[in-house]
């Protein structure tokens, strides 16, 4: 809560990013990151639904009948390798 | 009338019980009431402006406080028809079904609507001020949150008198909560509600976990920190974790319920223990959620009517932070019977004990704190010394019941019932009303009634022990939980009869608490010093109230019990040191969306709740626009100029 004037000059000089130069976009970066580690846990659960009912299909298709396992796989790692080599070219 | 629409009406409204027809007049008479203050009085710009839009921590933390205090209410009463109906053999004062509503609603209010808030409320009051900090890091998330928690106790209790409210007790276990066996609204209100309050607890663990990390005053090390913000902390690490479990378990259950799926059926692939096991994954930590501030309640309480430090400060923040973490290995505890078999039923029996360690050092440590001390018996330390016995026993059959074999034996038996009502009401009941009169000169400028809040002490106190130590007797004869009736010649009567009686003393103990606030409204002790507990931390260093911005200057901590050292200082006559002058003060704007956007949650969530999704649509469309507009707002914040900061200073009679 404590932005002071003149900040975003002074940061400018010193290279640092945008978002860090005032305490609020601090608090909020930092929040961000919290709120990542409840998103983890989310879905972790929801995975761990997953992994506990993958085979509880009552008779029904499978996964292996109703998706292309393969080629969604490969899409996924496709799209995750994408982002962190775009990571490194924004940062 | 039609008869479709009169067939409508009777499945929306409850109807055919005489108690909800009194409560459905005592609802619009109420509200009339309300509404005839507000317009009679010209208030309803006062209530937008000063309280329905307000970001401030201290309003947001008295907001809290009204809704749990009503909803101890609430609460309470449904305890109260409980115990009525099982005063007797074969009473007939309420039938099955109702009997059922009430057990789930007292239990998830209890928990979720009543403890939740009231820890939040004193998250919000102590935490900022106790830092030395202005507001907490994210405000407009906290009148986010409090709005979310607001609507959805609201969405909750609308649920008695229309459409019917849940029965399948406060877990909510499937298969019974599932569709088939459970169908109308009543289990919808339940998921919807605490999924609505849920969103707003996690909001709330975040906004206090980056508060109290990164908003300490300068000079304020994580081991200079008043132990209730070490509790607070501890407490917010244990909310980011385990809600997130809840939120799935709950949205699953919701899928079941209104999508057609087979998550937690009993046919199908389903596997209803799946719920129970995320349940209590949240559960059991939810437990330490709320009485680990109430810890940190004991601690300030303590350290300040025995005016000494607090004893063994760095193994009551490791015994805090080892109960946060062993806090996730309990669960299964609550399942025993499930038979998991002896190796996981024996892991969980053994960190359960474990965890009574960490929580015996505690009390050893208020223990110590005291001895020798220079004690004043106020309400708050009443409290203090009232909860220790009780945790004490609630302690020990906690480790009776956590030996897994004979957990067989104790299993959902009316000692089970009487256990955590000892450490709830005794821990965390206990310590929000220490806090609430530690607190309250601080908050509104004046002291409650100390007559009063020991007469209402002394009957609380009494009546709990009357209560639940026959409940342990019942228990061990054989009486289960939830059953609603049982027949005479089994021995249950005396201690039924007994309880019930407690059960009584505990309202007139509640209605003495109202009283005290009542009366000390008009008749209070004026808090004019703004430190009427001669307190030991940064809170007391401001008026009572403070004012909306706290601290005009941010203070300088050198050392623990900051303000108590900052006295010591000044008594030596040690030279203050020359206060720096004045800056404009950065404060955060005032807003409406929180609450319209938490409205539209509430819209949203009755859609659900009765599968009329028109209103989810419109709801969820409503939340989407509050959110793009917050993206886009920029007029968020504003300065308070050095004149006017000046300007109040001189008018709290400060420089």
């Amino acid at each position: 809560m404590e932005a002071v004037h003149g900040d975003l000059h002074t940061a400018a000089v010193r290279d640092v990013p945008l978002e860090h130069t005032t305490e609020d976009g601090q608090l909020r970066i930092f929040g961000f990151w919290i709120f990542i580690v409840s998103d983890l846990i989310l879905f972790s659960t929801l995975f761990a639904t997953f992994a506990v009912l993958r085979t509880h299909v009552a008779g029904g298709p499978g996964p292996a009948q109703l998706f292309d396992v393969g080629a969604f796989t490969a899409e996924t790692l496709i799209l995750l390798i994408f982002t962190v080599v775009y990571l490194p070219g924004v940062m | 009338m039609p008869v479709g629409v009169q067939n409508y009406t009777t499945h929306f409204f409850v109807t055919g019980d005489p108690l909800i027809y009194g409560v459905d007049v005592s609802i619009i008479l109420v509200s009339l009431a309300i509404v005839y203050v507000l317009t009679r009085y010209r208030k309803w710009g006062w209530l937008w402006r000063e309280w329905l839009t307000t970001v401030d921590h201290k309003r947001i933390g008295i907001m809290y406080l009204i809704a749990a205090l009503l909803m101890l209410f609430r609460g309470g009463v449904d305890g109260l028809l409980m115990r009525t109906q099982l005063a007797w053999p074969n009473m007939h004062f309420l039938e099955a079904e109702h009997y059922n509503q009430i057990f789930t609603t007292h239990g998830t209010i209890m928990i979720l609507f009543m403890a939740m808030p009231f820890i939040f409320a004193m998250f919000n009051i102590a935490v900022p001020l106790q830092i030395g900090a202005r507001d907490v890091a994210f405000p407009y998330l906290n009148a986010i949150s409090f709005w979310l928690f607001f609507f959805g106790a609201l969405l909750f209790n609308h649920s008695f008198v229309i459409g019917g409210s849940p029965d399948a007790g406060w877990t909510s276990y499937p298969p019974l909560a599932d569709l088939p066996f459970n169908p109308g609204p009543g289990e919808n209100y339940y998921l919807l509600g605490l999924q609505i309050s849920g969103i707003g607890s996690i909001a709330t663990g975040i906004n206090f976990f980056v508060t109290i990390l990164k908003m300490r005053a300068p000079g304020m090390t994580l081991m200079r920190m008043p132990l209730f913000c070490w509790s607070v902390l501890a407490a917010c690490i244990i909310i980011i974790f385990a809600f997130p479990v809840l939120t799935v378990a709950l949205a699953l259950l919701l899928i079941d319920r209104i999508a057609g799926a087979h998550f937690f059926t009993m046919f199908d692939g389903g596997n209803p223990m799946m719920f129970v096991n995320m349940f209590w994954i949240w559960g059991h930590p939810e437990v330490y959620i709320v009485v680990l501030p109430a810890f940190g309640i004991f601690s300030e309480v303590v350290a300040t009517f025995s005016r000494k430090r607090i004893f063994g400060y760095s193994s009551m923040v490791a015994s805090m932070l080892a109960i946060a973490v062993i806090s996730y290995f309990t669960w299964v505890h609550h399942f025993f019977t499930m038979g998991a078999g002896p190796g996981v039923n024996s892991f969980f029996a053994v960190a359960t004990m474990i965890i009574a360690i960490p929580t015996g050092v505690k009390v050893f440590n208020w223990l110590m704190t005291m001895f020798q001390g220079r004690i004043r018996i106020t309400t708050p330390m009443l409290w203090t010394l009232g909860f220790i016995p009780n945790f004490a026993i609630g302690g020990a059959t906690g480790v009776m019941l956590s030996v897994a074999p004979a957990d067989y034996q104790y299993h959902n038996s009316y000692f089970l019932i009487a256990h955590f009502h000892q450490v709830l009401i005794g821990g965390t009941v206990y310590g929000m009303l220490a806090g609430m009169y530690y607190w309250w000169p601080k908050m509104f400028g004046f002291k409650l009634d100390e007559r009063l809040g020991k007469w209402a002490f002394w009957f609380f106190n009494i009546g709990f022990y009357v209560c639940f130590l026959p409940q342990y007797l019942v228990g061990f004869m054989g009486m289960t939980r939830r059953v609603y009736i049982y027949p005479p010649g089994l021995g249950w009567e005396i201690p039924n009869l007994i309880s019930t009686i407690g059960a009584y003393l505990m309202g007139v103990g509640f209605i003495l608490i109202v009283a005290d606030v009542v009366y000390s409204i008009r008749y209070g002790e004026r808090d004019l010093t703004g430190d009427p507990w001669d307190g030991r931390t940064l809170e007391w260093s401001l008026s009572s109230p403070p004012p909306h911005y706290n601290f005009a200057r941010i203070p300088r901590v050198d050392s623990r019990d900051a303000w108590w050292e900052m006295k010591q200082r000044r008594q030596r006559g040690e030279p203050m040191e020359e206060p720096e002058p004045l800056r404009p003060i950065h404060m955060p704007k005032n807003s409406g969306v929180p609450f319209i956007l938490c409205v539209a949650f509430f819209v949203a969530g009755f859609g659900f709740v009765f599968n009329w999704y028109v209103f989810s649509v419109i709801g969820l469309l409503t939340v989407a626009i509050c959110l793009f507009h917050r993206s886009f707002d920029y007029d968020t914040d504003y300065y308070i100029p050095v004149e006017e900061l000046e300007h109040h200073e001189a008018a709290l009679g400060r420089t």
